[in-house]
């Protein structure tokens, strides 16, 4: 984290590639793992019925991987917003973890908790969205049971 | 639209010519030799591991033979072909689509119109008793359903042969006689060749215009005109 932010020339850029290189393992991750545990079954039956690779891949393979891809973006979101704060705290010139700090150091107490709840805020709602939207597109899911919708 | 109407009429005749199939190390069939003419309803009858699902995947295309030839029409069977529709025993439909996407899919493979193609879907849909449930996903339908959501789908894009693995293997006593009988019906008028597999003597009498057996030991015999009796001491 310190050679990125040395590395990068502008603070904010070094902020987004921590962030960005954070959330993107437990994706990669997450999704190649779905990818490799999709049943064979779905992709032979799209086969047979005369689906090149290509059918396979967009019928079979990325709808088949969004449940754990979802997982992936959950996991992202959380390590995203962690590295995203700490790295304000520390190099930032804006942003919530920037300004909750500096209330801090400046012994600012009110604005210091609105900061914390402010970064509480944000990341349950994130999380929330990435929640329903994951629960919308994956439905099919045996146990999506009854409260489906 | 043309393809669905072609291509119908036309049944597909299928050879192993002295295939050998397996995985891995060492072959579940060898020297297999098999003729089904255009238009007849073959069942092999097999106990579980003799290979019976191995045969349907060779003649599917999705299992190359080690040796020997597989043929369909006097063309060398190099993959997976929508002349060749497959069921599977466990259910292969899409579980994120509905009832209605799933006996679409292969006329949006071949590029049919989405007017034609849900007007197909759901003529099949209608013939094997699902009418009104076109907008079910998979899992709200039990097991009889979905494998009447295979049929439709295998059978909607008009196939020359229909590769059966034990469709009805996993399903009650009443539920699979019902589907017996509706294949029976829904063959009657669709022009293709059928090779259907499964353990259940009773079901393969029904069915087959002619039995065959596979052994544990590899071999397949033709058994026509035998009595339950003697199809299950040859198992």
């Amino acid at each position: 984290m310190p050679i990125a932010i040395l590395l990068f020339p502008a603070d904010e850029q070094g902020i987004v590639f921590i962030t960005f290189t954070a959330a993107f393992f437990p994706i990669m991750v997450s999704t190649r793992h779905a990818v490799r545990a999709l049943p064979t079954l779905w992709e032979e039956a799209v086969l047979t019925l005369g689906g090149s690779r290509r059918h396979s891949l967009f019928n079979v393979v990325l709808p088949g991987a969004l449940p754990g891809v979802f997982g992936g973006l959950s996991v992202g979101m959380g390590v995203a917003w962690i590295c995203v704060i700490s790295a304000e705290m520390i190099s930032g010139e804006f942003g919530v973890g920037y300004r909750t700090w500096q209330a801090y150091t400046l012994v600012d107490y009110p604005a210091t908790v609105v900061g914390m709840v402010t970064i509480g805020a944000l990341g349950w709602l994130t999380s929330a969205a990435i929640e329903l939207a994951g629960r919308r597109a994956t439905r099919w899911l045996p146990r999506a049971e009854g409260t489906g919708r | 639209m043309t393809t669905v109407t072609t291509t119908a009429g036309k049944r597909m005749r299928l050879v192993l010519a002295g295939a050998a199939l397996g995985y891995g190390g060492h072959p579940v069939l060898d020297e297999v030799r098999l003729e089904v003419a255009p238009g007849e309803i073959v069942v092999v009858v097999g106990s579980s591991g003799s290979g019976k699902s191995t045969l349907l995947r060779g003649l599917a295309g999705l299992l190359a033979p080690r040796a020997g030839r597989i043929l369909a029409d006097g063309a060398e069977v190099r993959g997976p072909s929508p002349d060749r529709a497959m069921i599977f025993q466990e259910d292969g439909l899409l579980p994120w689509r509905s009832v209605l996407r799933n006996v679409e899919l292969p006329l949006g493979i071949r590029g049919v119109g989405r007017a034609e193609r849900r007007r197909a879907a759901l003529t099949w849909i209608d013939r094997v008793g699902l009418a009104g449930f076109a907008d079910r996903l998979p899992r709200e339908l039990s097991g009889g359903m979905r494998q009447r959501v295979q049929l439709a789908r295998a059978l909607v894009g008009a196939p020359r042969a229909a590769l059966m693995d034990e469709p009805f293997g996993a399903l009650d006593a009443q539920t699979r006689a019902e589907m017996q009988r509706l294949l029976l019906d829904v063959l009657r008028d669709t022009a293709a060749t059928v090779v259907f597999v499964t353990h259940d003597v009773d079901e393969a009498l029904l069915l087959g215009d002619r039995v065959l057996v596979l052994g544990r030991t590899g071999g397949l015999r033709s058994l026509t005109g035998a009595t339950r009796e003697q199809i299950v001491k040859e198992l």
